[in-house]
């Protein structure tokens, strides 16, 4: 492992968005701020240690290739499987959902590491799939797919559990199954839509799920303090007058409603440099995924990459009050020791790709002549010339 | 192929980006909040909801939710200013000590907040609920109110909201029929983390704000002010009368005191529920029990009840001892419920469902349906009463012997009902086993509730020979048993639920107070049976020996039985009952007096039913 190759724009990229991650929190414990008094300098520290945690975990798992997650890829799935099955049958409660697995001063959410395992599991299938034009081809990873949609769901965690299928197609498609087997497949989950909602939701999600939909007057108290805190953010950020206070209480806020902590401290420039940072993650992971030879650290790459965008877009999208109330995440941002840890975890496997981007002369990549070596252009404006080869 | 499809997904993954950014360009660019108009406070709050009304028979109103205007104050605008205290106090005339408690109680609860919460939390939380509106004073004037809400910038802090009193407009008349309402934070803990986790106070509040948002909001004690009902039609009809508060969002600029809401839920106003009292007839029954006096010329605690025989539907429940439910209300007057705590007379108790009081004999009634129903006697059988029954048994004297030294000779039943003659039901309960007494004084409603709807209801005590703890009956027992003495204690509504089933034919009611009870049931009583009993209960009044006959009672169309319930036999006190109905013939109307410590039930009951009944006779027109 070479460091120059490492992709140092991502990393910074990352870096960059859990210091806004941390600086949110830190406005928001500070004494004055009171809209959300339970955050305290210990949530500051805790998140930071978190951080640095993550950060040397993600480092160290450099060190070994990202093949070693391919042949892991079958059980590591299984296990987090039965961690899933595991907290449905004995998990506590924890808010009205079991999600968590309390284990002393922190607790767990296997289904943050399942979307790890989900994506090597399909990567690997991919990877070795002979022909992917006919249905029963498609059957294995639509199975891999589905159980862990059904057992997040049942937790009920609606925002993760509608995760899985997007990832899964963007995987097919990108490991080349044919368009209009995708298109059916995509036809097929617009029309169950509508069944789920009426049948398989309680009303309480259902009213999350649409009350963005309605006019601006009738968002749900959550999503119309966030976007009163946007809009209170301005160009450059919020400055209080005497007398006033931080009194947009936003229950929350420190995780799902992180986004507008930023967007009302730093104003306009400091939403958009979130937005910004996260469009430089998506364009250097791209550009690994382009630049590999081989397929399954491309669907890799692209698995874990297409999860996180759908997170940054349903996030950002509640906070603007444009997506429904889902309780996901934003990526590296916000307060929470197994998210971050997801991200970190899988920000390390798109740089270890990225580090290891010789080709494997295996595969199909080989049959079509896409072998090709290039040498890594350490130029900080070189993502512009996204796909130039 | 792939790389391709890889630039593609990667353009997916950037077009919503640009979305997102469009967004946030119109919201904090193009259409910034933070405006003058635009930065204001917050803070959630209830929107209160009228509770339902209770009306009587007529659409009267017997109580009702009134708007009043409440203060509240926001602790650190309030302060800032030194001379908003001054002029707070001008404006509405209270003296400085009020004030000074009002803002104390306020400090009270946001020190028991914060001692709910863990150490480090306590300094956001002390000065985000010295932002917080709270409750100062409830009921302020129009003229007050109007005042500080047209010129807030005098009056930093304050803020008039409409709040909700229940107001009972009859007062003490019918007092334990309509019962009252509470704070719900007076309530015991227990009590009251039910009802929060039942959702009494937050009902669909979690979809709109959040769990967590509503565990807040209790925390804040915003449900403490909630009323609760603690007593009568208040409380077991509370599913239909209360309201469902809505939840509103408060905004407030804290520079020119100029405020706003933003409803997130509206209030549900609470249903009417319409009783069966005739709050007319009630204020009558009112003050003839207020007159009423003892034997020894005292005045005395009188309780009455008028129904209906056919349904069970209460027209009147009163007691002399009342209380003001108003008292209650707050602003509460403590000094007026601390008399009533103290009272030895005891206001609060309903004494017509929850006292638990002996009967006399008026369960002769019972033991006679007994005896005929089994056939252990006829109408025509006659015993001889010698003024004492079992002479070795000094208990079973009839009353004539202690009172006069006299005897009553031959009786049959329905003069032995007439003249309250002890011997002849020693005699009766003889000839016949004890548990067809009870077994027949139970299915008449003795010792179980009779299902009123009012709380707390007090089922009585009917001894059952059979029970284990009889073991050492012994014949003395069984004897006071059937004269209604004894260990057998009733309520009032127990004894209405009798004397119904024998003014309408023999069906057994459930009293009840909001129309549309459980329709009667027929007990199946013999015809010559009823005939024999009604026979015997019409010469009390109007028979030449009949207790009650040397009463006002006997000008009126009535039937009815005398009792007079030992409770002291060395100091010889009793309770005085009648247990009643007019017309004789075909009745519209059930009576049952109490006076306690009264005496004899002929020399003071019977003249107070006297009045009731002359009283709605004189107002329904005969039939």
């Amino acid at each position: 492992m070479k460091l120059r190759r490492l992709d140092w724009p991502l990393l910074g990229a990352a870096l960059l968005l859990s210091g806004f991650g941390l600086y949110s929190l830190a406005t928001l414990a500070a004494p004055a701020n009171l809209s959300s008094v339970s955050v305290t300098s210990a949530h500051v520290i805790k998140q930071a240690i978190f951080f640095a945690a993550s950060l040397g975990i993600a480092i160290l798992l450099l060190v070994p290739g990202y093949p070693v997650t391919r042949r892991f890829a079958y059980p590591l799935y299984a296990a987090c499987a039965a961690a899933l099955v595991g907290l449905l049958l004995f998990g506590p409660y924890t808010r009205g959902a079991r999600g968590w697995i309390p284990l002393g001063p922190i607790s767990l959410q296997p289904a943050e590491f399942m979307k790890l395992a989900f994506v090597f599991a399909i990567a690997r299938w991919l990877s070795f799939a002979k022909d992917l034009g006919s249905w029963r081809a498609l059957a294995a990873p639509l199975l891999l797919a589905a159980v862990p949609t059904g057992l997040v769901f049942i937790q009920p965690d609606l925002g993760n559990a509608m995760l899985f299928f997007p990832v899964l197609l963007a995987m097919l498609f990108v490991g080349g199954a044919p368009r209009r087997k995708l298109a059916a497949l995509v036809i097929v989950a617009i029309v169950a839509v509508p069944f789920v909602y009426q049948f398989g939701m309680k009303p309480y999600q259902r009213d999350r799920l649409t009350g963005f939909l309605r006019t601006e007057k009738d968002l749900s108290y959550q999503q119309l303090q966030s976007v009163a805190a946007v809009r209170s953010g301005a160009f450059s950020g919020r400055d209080l007058p005497e007398g006033f206070n931080h009194s947009i209480h936003i229950p929350d806020r420190h995780t799902d409603f992180v986004y507008s902590i930023v967007a009302e401290e730093l104003g306009f420039l400091g939403s958009s440099a979130v937005l910004l940072l996260f469009g430089i993650f998506f364009l250097q992971a791209g550009r690994i995924a382009l630049r590999t030879a081989d397929p399954y650290g491309r669907l890799v790459v692209v698995g874990l990459t297409v999860f996180c965008g759908l997170q940054v877009f349903i996030n950002v999208g509640m906070n603007i009050g444009v997506a429904p109330i889902t309780g996901l995440t934003l990526p590296f941002v916000s307060y929470g020791g197994s998210s971050l840890l997801t991200c970190f975890l899988s920000l390390a496997a798109i740089l270890n790709v990225g580090v290891r981007w010789v080709p494997t002369f295996s595969g199909r990549d080989m049959d079509r002549g896409h072998v090709s070596i290039r040498g890594f252009n350490p130029s900080p404006f070189y993502w512009f010339r996204l796909g130039a080869r | 192929m792939e790389r391709s499809r890889v630039l593609i997904v990667a353009s997916l993954l950037l077009l919503p980006l640009a979305g997102l950014e469009a967004r946030i360009l119109w919201l904090q660019v193009l259409h910034p909040g933070g405006a003058a108009g635009d930065l204001v406070n917050r803070s959630i709050d209830l929107a209160p909801a009228p509770r339902g009304r209770i009306l009587d028979r007529a659409g009267r109103v017997l109580a009702e939710d009134v708007w009043s205007f409440d203060l509240h104050v926001v602790i650190e605008e309030f302060e800032k200013r030194p001379s908003a205290r001054a002029d707070l106090l001008v404006l509405l005339g209270r003296p400085p000590a009020e004030l000074d408690a009002a803002l104390e109680e306020i400090y009270r609860r946001i020190e028991k907040l914060m001692s709910q919460r863990p150490e480090r939390e306590r300094p956001k939380i002390f000065s985000r609920e010295r932002k917080t509106p709270y409750p100062l004073f409830k009921s302020i004037t129009k003229e007050a109110a109007y005042a500080i809400e047209t010129r807030g910038e005098n009056f930093p802090g304050l803020v008039v909201r409409e709040g909700l009193r229940r107001h009972y407009p009859y007062r003490d008349v019918g007092a334990h029929v309509v019962g009252y309402l509470g704070r719900a934070s007076g309530l015991k803990r227990e009590q009251f983390q039910e009802l929060l986790e039942k959702g009494y106070f937050s009902e669909g509040f979690d979809e709109l704000i959040g769990e967590e948002e509503v565990e807040l909001l209790a925390r804040r004690g915003l449900f403490d002010g909630t009323m609760t009902p603690r007593d009568g039609v208040e409380r077991t009809h509370d599913d239909r009368l209360r309201g469902h508060p809505g939840l509103i969002i408060l905004e407030r600029d804290p520079a020119t005191g100029k405020k706003n809401w933003v409803g997130l839920a509206p209030p549900r106003q609470g249903e009417d529920v319409t009783l069966s009292i005739d709050i007319e007839l009630q204020k009558d029954l009112a003050a003839i029990l207020g007159e009423a006096r003892g034997e020894d010329g005292q005045a005395k605690v009188a309780s009455a009840i008028v129904a209906d025989p056919e349904t069970g539907a209460i027209l009147a429940l009163q007691s002399s001892a009342s209380f003001d439910p108003n008292a209650f209300i707050p602003p509460t007057r403590s000094d007026q419920v601390d008399a009533y705590l103290k009272s030895p007379q005891n206001p609060l108790l309903n004494r017509l469902v929850k006292s638990d009081i002996v009967l006399g004999s008026i369960f002769k009634i019972a033991t006679s349906i007994a005896a005929l129903e089994k056939g252990h006697v006829r109408p025509q059988d006659s015993f001889l009463c010698a003024g004492r029954y079992r002479p070795e048994l000094p208990g079973t004297n009839c009353w004539i012997w202690n009172k006069h030294g006299g005897m009553h000779g031959e009786v049959k039943l329905a003069e032995a009902l007439e003249q309250s003659c002890n011997c002849y039901f020693y005699a009766l309960g003889d000839r016949m086993p004890l548990r067809d007494v009870a077994e027949w004084a139970s299915r008449l409603g003795f010792g179980e509730r009779t299902g009123i709807d009012l709380p707390a209801e007090w089922g009585g005590k009917l001894p059952r020979p059979d029970e284990k703890r009889y073991a050492r009956w012994r014949p003395g027992d069984s004897y006071s048993l059937y004269i209604g003495q004894h260990e057998l204690t009733v309520t009032p509504v127990q004894v209405l639920k009798m004397i119904c089933a024998v003014a309408n034919g023999g069906s057994a009611v459930t009293p009840a107070l909001a129309m549309g009870g459980p329709p009667p049931r027929s007990l199946g009583l013999k015809p010559s049976t009823l005939a024999t009993v009604r026979e015997g209960l019409k010469a009390v009044v109007h028979g030449e020996r009949g207790t009650a006959h040397q009463t006002d009672l006997r000008n009126v169309d009535a039937a009815g039985k005398t009792g007079s319930a030992t409770f002291n036999a060395r100091e010889h006190k009793s309770h005085a009952w009648f247990a009643g109905y007019a017309p004789a013939d075909k009745p519209r109307f059930a009576i049952v007096v109490l006076v306690e410590d009264g005496g004899s039930g002929g020399h003071t009951a019977a003249p107070l039913a006297a009045k009731i009944a002359a009283r709605v006779m004189a107002e329904a027109p005969p039939k």
